[in-house]
């Protein structure tokens, strides 16, 4: 179940009626039932001296109002509570805390309100590759945390206005207002702006938005963005300091703004202040994020993460979760969390539906399985017949030899081609007649054209079924005992984490002889995982992010482990992190090769 | 007569033959579910010759590689009876050879005419002889 009104509570400055007040206009336009404002008995600083005041002035009190035995909280007779997965810190509620030279944002350490402090510790849901919704599993790690917080509350208030006119219009045609570039440099530096680069090439096309885009001029020049007009969106870095007059005005609702840089969010309040997320708030949009203190290249936001859950139907306080790399740590997230948008164009994704050529590689696996199960019945049967003749007793050879031939004959070569040519024939075929017009490669090509413009191996199962075995040339054909395993990546740890994988092969179902022991730790050579929609990368020498959880690993084996065709063996995996084995989940598969 | 480590191998061959020959449809099926699942409209000329032709091997492999077929009976038969021309009864036979067998080879053997108690059949409790595998 996705996030709802339900999982929300707003937080306010207990004795501060003009914190109620702003909590009062948050919960009407939500509709939000008394108990879910909740107070906390703190000063009005924005930034607390310490973690202990910190705890004493926001954290324990909340905690207490979240989780306690007085807990309004509490939804029915048996103690259940109301499942909160959205705490909205409101106006004058401190925004942070000192921890030496360091500003920890109250939204990312409330985010982790169930654990202790660990500062700059990795999120676990940081960009994670496979899309989901929030849920009671990931509240169990961290909860989305925002803060609507202003110079005063009428603009506090303003915050809210501009929410409720998205949420009612809900659909976003503003541009993107880009910015990859600046002249900050290092490894980390780069790295950054081609993440963003990455994000413009593959993402933001689906997004169907206009936009503007700085343009690279040399590695001392930042470029900047002179100003933004019709914007919905603005992601840019690094020029630190703004004015209100960048933001011009616009016809366009004004969603997300977002400059990677040192210190923007050092405060919302001081209505002098030039960082970006108080200007970018004041100038009308709904949501900000920003660092109080120097968070570190490596905790920027990631624009890829953020609008790929966007732009699946996440709210604006999922999006923003999944792509901050760190909690306990600087970052600070600004708004009305629960805003969702939609697009120019209603993206129509099925997660179920298997891309064309991806489907015929699957295929024809499964159809080699299929043939490879024949083959292995064949086998079967064969060594029936033979036990009968290698029978010394010559009463058994006269009553048995001729059934158990036609038994054999029942299940044979001759049999297994019959029933599969014509099958195969018209799996050739689909290529052929699919790309007849593409302008991939020639017109009219054939299978084979086809299997080398993909990179496609097949098992020579499949062409033995021909009277034309040659029809797929050797180079398009996997070497006969070759076999891959694959597994899905588990959250087995249940916080960050680097996996490693131990599969061991056996042919006994129980595992009581072991033919191999393959561990990615030792060595990554011939192993993958699926870095991208069914595209394989090497195992890095660390190991595999959790952020890949729900994507595959995949095992190739080496000539020396190749197994003979049409035998079954078993599989068992186990992901392996910090020292810690995990449980070995167990499968099986026949040698198709 | 059949040396017992003959018919144990028979008996073993023809059980695990026909259960594992079960997924020959199985990857058929599989075939298919990724056809449906494919973005390619139904309506396409290959993707609907291509249905055509995996559910035209799915069911011929149905008529041929299940538990009742005819040429599997018939071998049991031919294998049973020649037992039964040194025993009374299929389980005399099992009893005194010390041989058990799998509950697909029971479940043949009875289609065949040939019942075998549960005592010579190995994981009995999870076996249910009236349950043919297809």
């Amino acid at each position: 179940m996705s996030i709802t009104t339900n999982n929300v509570v707003f937080v306010y400055r207990a004795g501060d009626s003009d914190s109620l007040e702003v909590a009062r206009y948050y919960q009407s336009l939500h509709d939000l039932d008394d108990r879910q404002l909740i107070s906390v008995p703190c000063s009005d600083t924005e930034i607390l001296d310490n973690e202990t005041e910190f705890n004493t002035q926001v954290l324990n009190p909340l905690d207490d109002a979240l989780y306690g035995s007085a807990s309004l909280l509490i939804n029915d007779e048996y103690g259940s509570f109301l499942n909160i997965w959205v705490i909205v810190l409101g106006y004058n509620v401190p925004g942070g805390f000192y921890d030496d030279f360091d500003i920890i944002s109250s939204t990312s350490r409330i985010s982790r309100i169930n654990y202790s402090y660990s500062k700059k510790v990795r999120n676990d849901l940081y960009d994670r590759k496979v899309f989901k919704r929030f849920d009671a599993e990931d509240a169990e790690k961290c909860l989305i945390v925002s803060r609507i917080d202003a110079p005063t509350v009428a603009e506090a208030k303003y915050i809210i206005d501009n929410s409720e006119k998205v949420i009612k219009q809900r659909f976003v045609n503003g541009k993107l207002f880009f910015d990859p570039y600046s002249d900050i440099s290092g490894n980390g530096a780069q790295e950054y702006t081609q993440l963003m680069l990455d994000f413009f090439e593959k993402v933001f096309p689906s997004l169907n938005l206009d936009y503007f885009s700085t343009v690279y001029l040399d590695p001392y020049i930042d470029s900047v963005l002179p100003y933004a007009l019709n914007d919905s969106f603005v992601w840019s870095w690094f020029s630190d300091r703004g004015s209100s007059d960048f933001f011009r005005d616009s016809v366009t609702s004004r969603i997300f703004h977002y400059n990677a840089d040192y210190d923007g969010a050092f405060t919302v309040r001081n209505s002098l202040w030039r960082g970006w997320p108080r200007l970018a708030l004041e100038a009308g949009y709904t949501n900000s994020a920003g660092a109080m203190s120097m968070p570190g290249i490596d905790a920027f936001l990631n624009p890829k993460s953020f609008f790929t859950n966007l732009y699946r139907g996440a709210t604006i306080g999922e999006a923003f979760l999944i792509s901050m790399p760190y909690f306990d740590w600087t970052i600070a997230f600004f708004g009305d969390p629960l805003i969702q948008i939609e697009f120019p164009v209603t993206l129509i994704v099925n997660d179920s539906e298997i891309e064309e050529n991806e489907g015929y590689k699957r295929m024809s696996e499964n159809l080699a399985r299929s043939l490879a199960y024949y083959r292995f019945k064949e086998i079967k049967f064969e060594a029936i017949r033979d036990s009968i003749i290698d029978s010394t007793d010559i009463d058994a050879s006269v009553d048995l030899l001729v059934p158990s031939s036609k038994l054999y004959l029942t299940c044979n070569e001759s049999k297994r081609n019959q029933l599969f040519e014509k099958l195969v024939q018209r799996f050739f075929e689909y290529p052929e007649i699919r790309f007849e017009f593409s302008d991939l490669f020639s017109f009219s090509p054939s299978v084979n054209d086809y299997l080398s413009e993909k990179g496609y191996k097949l098992s020579e199962l499949i062409p033995d079924s021909l009277k034309d075995q040659n029809i797929i040339s050797s180079s398009n054909k996997i070497p006969e005992d070759y076999w891959k395993f694959e597994s899905n990546i588990y959250d087995v740890a249940g916080f960050f984490s680097f996996y490693h994988f131990e599969l061991q092969v056996s042919d006994q179902e129980n595992f009581s002889s072991l033919l191999f022991t393959i561990n990615s730790r030792n060595s990554q050579s011939n192993w993958y995982y699926e870095i991208d929609n069914n595209i394989f990368e090497a195992i890095p020498s660390l190991g595999v992010p959790s952020s890949f959880v729900g994507r595959r690993v995949r095992y190739i084996s080496s000539v020396s482990e190749y197994l003979d065709r049409a035998t079954i063996h078993y599989y068992r995996i186990r992901q392996i992190s910090n020292g810690q084995e995990y449980n070995f989940r167990t499968s099986r598969d026949i040698i198709f090769s | 007569m059949i040396s017992t480590e003959t018919y144990q191998t028979i008996a073993d061959d023809l059980a695990i033959g026909q259960d594992e020959g079960l997924l020959i449809k199985f990857y058929l099926v599989e075939m298919l579910n990724i056809l449906d699942a494919s973005e390619v409209s139904d309506t396409d000329r290959a993707k609907s010759n291509l249905k055509y032709e995996i559910t035209n091997v799915y069911n011929k492999a149905n008529i041929y590689h299940n538990d009742i077929n005819t040429d599997v009976i018939e071998f049991m038969a031919k294998l049973q009876s020649h037992v039964l021309n040194y025993y009374n009864t299929i389980d005399d036979f099992l009893q005194e050879k010390g041989i058990m067998v799998y509950c697909t080879f029971a479940r043949i053997s009875l289609a065949a005419g040939f019942p075998i108690s549960l005592d010579y059949i190995r994981d009995a409790e999870y076996c249910d002889l009236n349950v043919f595998g297809d």
